[in-house]
């Protein structure tokens, strides 16, 4: 069930600098800017998966992670649940916002056991009582479709699609409101991607969370979303219901991009490649 | 009927680990004939790339090529002497690789690198060289090739470099290009310009072409034919439209279901469980059976042969390696049950 | 035909027996087992041998190694080698250990700070590390001792200010590395604070260069160590010591060679143990 507006974005812009040394300062030359973001309105609703698609250097990742608080915005406002988000955020504000990784090799502690990494997150948070603690963390590996011993081994034991389910756990620990899922599947070999991605379907579903989807994948974006956003050098380019967008994109750049995602090719008559993408 | 250009029977490859060997690729046989395009599909794991990088001797220790033959033009190369094998296979094939800025020189300008072959090996002089590099870059759709030519690598897009790498795959002249998941690294509109270069070249210049991705789709696109492998082993083979129709194999079915497809939303995917096989431990029964929907105690027992199979179009290419392939027409309708799925 | 759904998710992923069996590695056993033979000489001198190091026995002196009452012979003032050596290596090895804990971990705080934080306190840092890189670092401890004044104290101060700074680049070249993986930027995410980000999760990651380096690093101290002694700024006699040792020898080199190479000798084969020990474990980490 789809509700009202629990998160938004307005005019946001992240731009970085770099290139330039402190002598470089002194004479006044100006630093490279790099405009990631260029000036993105967004609307997530509660009970609403979105889907944020573009290339590399569309900016899309810059956006989930600016969204979720890794880098501050340069200008614009981004707000959840009506209030306005500051660059400190409270504990409250940063635990509801959370995000799923892209590389299952590099997101988990390598020196902590499964246990370890969860609990900390429960206890610091004092999300539930001391000994209260294993039960849940129990609890969250159910979730995620592994077993209770899966607490006591370290991630290298694990393969890919385990141990982005355990990544997932973990984001759920803290309980959020909003997951943004920054390519969660891109690492993963193909038959495990559907694994993922109906995990992440039925989560959303029972513990009625909202999500932003960022992905490059096509198939896998129409699978899971709503509505979809494609973003193309910084700025989003259409946003519309994700049936509407496949069957009648709007803007040329997401024409584009619908005509250059491979399909099956079901029929022997169905010749490959006739509508050539121009050089 | 001419021989195929390029013919591998019963390829093994074996990775020499410190506590004991990892079979990566298991007894792989195939063909391709001449202008053909020939696809190996598999996921990570299924020993695709060890099998490609086999033919071309890229292997280097621990990883060896424990047996097999190799056939070019219906001849048996495999025993002759190793500097005049290499002659032969590089003659022969080239091949473009997935990451574009590793497989370019770094410090070598783009247009040298594709004059290199010609200027060395194929002892043309600088200037026909140049001539030829400049050709190539056109016919790989890089628009002002005179100016391209003097550029380096980290100067280009990563489609534009891999133009180049395919450029320097033709300088050679081969009669067939083996393409190691060669838009994977690329945007997916990049991805479909080299696509559309690979098919253009493949039909102008008579190109055989073995293309090994983890993409059906990319897949279905460029290639006829299809050789799909699981756990180092090939588990079916055919034309690349019956395969998609009529897979007649529990894993390629499990895959075409796994994978979300772009025109139509299904309430939900087929997931496959469990994780690809330990390639150390050897094997009883068939290697998918852990993660088979369908199988059944003879599967685990008895390891099941690649045969031919009959299918609706009455082609005499397809292959599975499955018990119950006769079955196949019922896995559909039986998964159908099991997830409410809405597509046929 | 039933179908098989169930399908056990965690088949396939407990570690093989097989990787926990590559425990030792030559050079860590090889390394492991000739310093501690050298330990524990050290520590079971008084067992090994019944001579005062110090007391000083002029009748019987200059006499060669193989002699029937001194195995490796005496020195100018009649001491017995065999037990200056041993007696010796207690203070050389356990200054040699004991100085390298603090640049180890001043340096690796310094470093952490450094690389996590960036802008001006890696800025500051780096100014600072480059002033003392500046400097050969023998000399720079040498100074220090002279200026401090000799004593084992001295040698700790000296070798503090001055070691850190390797430690420092290390770690700090780590945890630029360590902090973009995603597991760091997910800690930051669920909102820990910072001191507990750098201590559990970023430390234990980035610590292994530079226990390694500390190997090489207690090796270069030895050496510093019995450099200070040979110039008389060590530790003060009569307290043996390898150092004190080789200069005492120097001016008998020609004729008694044993009173300056037998120490010479102790100090090779320590550096060869501890070599091999961090050779072992680089193995060890890097298969």
């Amino acid at each position: 069930m789809i509700g009202e507006e629990i998160l938004s974005v307005d005019d946001l812009t992240v731009h970085f600098s770099a290139g330039v040394t402190v002598t470089d300062r002194l004479f006044g030359k100006k630093p490279r800017v790099n405009r990631a973001v260029d000036g993105v309105d967004l609307v997530l609703k509660k009970g609403e998966v979105l889907g944020l698609v573009g290339e590399s250097g569309s900016g899309k990742s810059t956006l989930a992670r600016c969204i979720v608080g890794i880098y501050p915005p340069t200008s614009g406002v981004i707000r959840y649940g009506g209030e306005q988000l500051d660059t400190n955020r409270t504990r409250a504000q940063r635990t509801a916002i959370q995000m799923v990784f892209q590389d299952p090799y590099s997101s988990l502690n390598p020196l902590m056991s499964v246990e370890q990494t969860l609990s900390e997150i429960l206890k610091y948070h004092k999300l539930v009582p001391r000994n209260k603690v294993h039960e849940r963390c129990r609890e969250l590996m159910y979730l995620v479709g592994l077993p209770e011993r899966a607490l006591e081994q370290r991630p290298r034991q694990f393969s890919g699609g385990q141990r982005q389910r355990i990544g997932i756990a973990r984001t759920l620990a803290l309980e959020p409101s909003v997951l943004i899922a920054d390519e969660p599947t891109s690492a993963l070999d193909v038959s495990i991607q559907a694994n993922i991605i109906n995990l992440l379907t039925d989560l959303q579903g029972t513990l009625g969370l909202s999500m932003i989807f960022v992905s490059h994948n096509m198939g896998v974006v129409r699978q899971i979303s709503d509505r979809i956003a494609v973003m193309y050098r910084g700025c989003i380019v259409e946003t519309n219901e994700t049936q509407s967008l496949f069957d009648e994109p709007a803007h040329a750049y997401t024409k584009l991009l619908l005509a250059a995602v491979p399909r099956l090719i079901t029929s022997k008559t169905g010749s490959a490649g006739e509508e050539s993408i121009q050089r | 009927m001419t021989a195929p250009v390029l013919e591998i029977r019963d390829l093994s490859v074996e990775v020499v680990l410190p506590h004991g060997l990892l079979h990566a690729v298991r007894g792989v046989s195939l063909t391709v004939a001449p202008g053909e395009s020939v696809a190996i599909v598999g996921e990570s794991g299924s020993g695709k790339s060890l099998t490609l990088r086999a033919l071309l001797g890229l292997l280097s220790r621990p990883v060896r090529a424990s047996s097999g033959t190799i056939l070019i033009d219906g001849v048996d190369i495999t025993d002759l002497p190793s500097k005049q094998l290499h002659r032969k296979l590089t003659d022969t094939m080239s091949m473009i690789f997935q990451d574009p800025l590793a497989a370019l020189n770094p410090l070598m300008r783009v247009g040298d690198q594709i004059a290199e072959v010609p200027l060395r090996r194929l002892g043309k002089s600088r200037a026909q060289a140049k001539v030829i590099a400049l050709d190539l870059m056109t016919k790989t759709g890089l628009n002002d090739p005179e100016q391209i030519y003097g550029v380096y690598p980290h100067q280009l897009s990563g489609g534009m470099r891999q133009r180049i790498g395919i450029a320097i795959a033709l300088s050679a002249q081969p009669r067939l290009i083996l393409a190691d998941e060669p838009t994977t690294a690329l945007d997916v509109t990049t991805q479909a310009q080299v696509l559309n270069v690979l098919r253009d070249l493949q039909r102008d210049e008579y190109l055989g072409l073995l293309l090994v991705s983890h993409d059906l789709a990319v897949v279905s696109e460029t290639c006829s034919r299809l050789y799909v492998m699981y756990g180092g082993k090939v588990v079916e083979s055919g034309p690349v439209v019956d395969l998609i129709n009529e897979p007649k194999h529990p894993y390629t079915f499990a895959l075409l279901r796994s994978v979300p497809d772009p025109d139509h939303r299904v309430t939900k995917l087929i997931a496959i469980e469990g994780e690809p096989p330990d390639m150390a431990q050897p094997l009883t029964g068939c290697c998918f059976a852990p993660r088979c929907p369908f199988v059944t105690e003879k599967c685990r027992e008895q390891e099941p042969p690649l045969g031919l199979v009959a299918n609706a179009a009455g082609d005499a290419g397809r292959r599975s390696a499955c018990w119950h392939v006769n079955e196949a027409q019922e896995w559909a309708a039986i998964v159908s049950e099991q997830m409410g799925d809405a597509r046929p | 035909m039933t179908i098989v759904i169930t399908v056990d998710p965690l088949a396939g992923t407990a570690v093989p027996q097989r990787r926990r069996q590559c425990r030792w590695n030559t050079p860590l056993l090889a390394g492991s087992a000739l310093f501690g033979v050298i330990v524990l000489a050290a520590i079971f001198a008084p067992l090994l041998t019944g001579y005062d190091p110090i007391k000083q026995n002029l009748g019987a002196a200059f006499l060669g190694p193989g002699s029937k009452h001194h195995l490796l012979g005496t020195d100018e003032l009649g001491r017995d080698i065999l037990s200056r050596l041993l007696y010796g290596a207690r203070v050389d090895i356990r200054v040699g250990v004991l100085a390298v804990v603090s640049p180890l971990v001043i340096g690796t705080m310094l470093g952490l700070v450094a690389g996590w934080f960036g802008g001006w306190v890696d800025a500051i840092i780096g100014r600072i590390v480059d002033v003392f890189i500046a400097f050969p670092p023998l000399v720079l401890v040498i100074a220090l001792v002279f200026a401090i004044g000799p004593g084992t104290t001295s040698i700790y101060v000296a070798i503090t200010l001055v070691g850190w700074v390797a430690y420092c680049r290390i770690v700090r070249a780590q945890v630029l590395i360590a902090k973009e993986q995603e597991y760091c930027i997910a800690a930051r995410v669920s909102g820990l604070p910072t001191w507990r980000i750098l201590l559990r999760h970023l430390l234990p990651n980035v610590v292994l260069q530079a226990i390694i380096y500390s190997f090489s690093d207690i090796v270069l101290t030895l050496l510093a160590i019995v450099t200070l002694g040979f110039l008389g700024l060590g530790v003060p006699p009569p307290t043996p010591d390898w150092g004190t040792m080789i200069q005492e020898g120097q001016q008998y080199v020609l004729t008694m060679w044993y009173m300056a190479t037998i120490p010479g000798l102790a100090i090779v084969l320590t550096g060869l143990a501890l070599a091999l020990i961090a050779d072992g474990i680089v193995e060890k980490v890097n298969p």
